[in-house]
């Protein structure tokens, strides 16, 4: 066995973070298709004020996150709609709101206030055993859901007024998408950082989409991707002695900017 | 000139909250958080009027005061702090501070290296600090100067006391290893050596490779314990204690994690833990 498969963190630190390397792509192609790719952002700046709630009011913090999360994901659709063509304004105002929040519940953390440092960049080293098991179930659920509602999914994601004329409850998928970004993000803003993830549910399926021909492959491709630089992340990030959420996502930059080179040559 | 009105009402309302005269004539002393709080206790007793800056709980090293602390803190009479990079906030509005505020730098009583603040977990700068602390406070109210010596005095009477059941705990030349490396003032003095998973200021996680080395080490050493500083968590302290098949233990580094309990009550527990695992 390689010398870095001889500790029991490094095994689950690979267990966990293939686990959110699918997740993260099945739900990021929804959203990048869907021209929301900065809602990840507003989760986890969302969640992180759920965290900093959690630690002040003395419950579990993921629990917290999970919370304010879906109260911002369900505010974002709210006031979509209200800003008609300038939807994105809604995201940042759901984020601006939850930094702010973050920042002031921060002031009141007493028991322990590094650890809501530790949610910023996430701690993939020591991950207990209920994050395990919660990584676990939420995997098991993300692939459930999006093989089920596969073909509603790619429906509304391209086109909802169509959907809509041909019956599928737009509404209803809709708001199944933004539960699941922001039930994902808030697990996964434990392990991987609340200001990683995002990068997570986008680049991979940014660098997908330059090669991929249809939906299918988008998302097959996605998450192809993002194992590899999770898991290469891992490696450099451990003989290289660097912060392994920095690199994951650095890695998935280098590999996109890549991408988008060899693809553009292959054009030409 | 109707919208300046209440502008300025307002002006005068905010200005009349931070001017809070002490009417008790105590001095009043601020202390930037929990160590040098309860060393102002320790001293002032009941002839000071003292109030914290840090909250209990909260880290020191990375805590901002909020506009209502800065206002309290012009109308003290003393602020002290710790100093030796423990507080960079504190450090930097000591300077700010209107010139009718005594700013006391405890560590100006000790010996600091650049690469640890904690310099109260040493014993011998305990009672330097206390007694730096002693002299500031005689100075600004001279009348009680009597009784600030006398507690002081006292008290260093209980540190040696501890110093003699540290001495006789066999922890010449062991080998600690800590989650948060605040603990070398502590080591230098009875002869141990601290290896840390973190830095000083422990606010972050460590990278895959440290962990590592660090479960390879206490293998090698064959340790029977991590300590760990509960104000961070014990998240890390466990997951190497879980590798490496050991115990994680708390180990208090006075920085706001007292719950009310002195000095001296917090380093016999430390030794209590320090006795268990070496």
């Amino acid at each position: 066995m390689p010398e870095i498969f001889q500790y029991e963190f490094m095994r689950r630190a690979f267990f966990v973070a293939v686990i959110i390397a699918v997740i993260a792509p099945c739900i990021g192609t929804s959203i990048v298709l869907k021209r929301l790719s900065a809602i990840g952002d507003a989760a986890s700046h969302s969640a992180l004020a759920g965290i900093a709630f959690g630690l002040v009011m003395g419950i579990n913090p993921i629990l917290g996150a999970v919370l304010f999360s879906v109260f911002a994901v369900l505010g974002i659709e709210a006031l979509r709609k209200a800003f008609g063509k300038y939807s994105e304004i809604a995201t940042v105002v759901v984020m601006s709101a939850g930094i702010g929040l973050t920042a002031v519940l921060s002031g009141f953390i007493t028991s322990g206030s590094s650890n809501l440092n530790s949610f910023l960049f996430g701690s993939i080293v020591a991950i207990s055993d209920f994050e395990m098991y919660l990584t676990i179930g939420l995997g098991i659920a993300v692939i459930i859901v999006s093989a089920l509602l596969y073909k509603e999914l790619f429906f509304v994601t391209f086109d909802e007024e169509a959907a809509r004329l041909s019956g599928v409850p737009v509404n209803g998928i809709n708001t199944v998408i933004m539960l699941l970004t922001a039930v994902t993000v808030s697990v996964a803003s434990r392990i991987v950082g609340a200001l990683m993830i995002s990068s997570l549910l986008v680049i991979p399926v940014a660098a997908a989409m330059m090669v991929a021909k249809s939906y299918k492959q988008t998302v097959w491709l996605s998450i192809g991707f993002a194992e590899i630089f999770t898991v290469a992340g891992l490696f450099i990030s451990y003989y290289m002695d660097l912060r392994p959420g920095g690199t994951i996502v650095l890695l998935g930059v280098i590999f996109l900017i890549c991408v988008m080179i060899l693809t553009r040559k292959r054009r030409r | 000139m109707k919208k300046i009105i209440p502008i300025i009402t307002a002006l005068m309302l905010l200005t009349s909250c931070g001017t809070e005269v002490a009417e008790s004539g105590k001095p009043v002393v601020y202390t930037s958080f929990y160590a040098m709080n309860d060393f102002a206790l320790t001293v002032g007793g009941g002839d000071i009027e003292l109030y914290n800056i840090v909250p209990s709980g909260t880290e020191p090293h990375d805590f901002e005061p909020t506009a209502s602390d800065m206002a309290k803190l012009s109308d003290a009479d003393i602020f002290i702090y710790n100093g030796a990079g423990m507080e960079h906030w504190a450090e930097d509005i000591a300077d700010t501070l209107p010139e009718t505020v005594t700013v006391v730098c405890a560590s100006d009583a000790v010996e600091v290296t650049d690469a640890d603040p904690h310099v109260w977990l040493n014993l011998e700068n305990a009672k330097q600090q206390l007694q730096l602390i002693c002299a500031a406070l005689s100075e600004a109210d001279s009348e009680n100067a009597d009784n600030y010596s006398q507690r002081t005095d006292d008290y260093i009477a209980q540190i040696d006391a501890i110093k003699t059941e540290y001495e006789n705990a066999g922890l010449n030349g062991k080998r600690l290893f800590v989650t948060h490396g605040a603990y070398s003032y502590l080591c230098d003095e009875f002869g141990m050596e601290q290896t840390a998973l973190e830095g000083i200021s422990g606010d972050s996680d460590p990278s895959p490779a440290q962990m590592a080395k660090i479960v390879d080490e206490i293998k090698a050493e064959g340790a029977k314990c991590i300590f760990y500083d509960p104000l961070d968590g014990d998240k890390t302290a466990n997951a190497v204690a879980a590798e490496a098949g050991i115990e994680a233990l708390p180990l208090y580094t006075f920085e706001g994690d007292g719950e009310g309990r002195d000095y001296v009550t917090i380093m016999r527990e430390n030794l209590e833990q320090l006795k268990k695992g070496i």
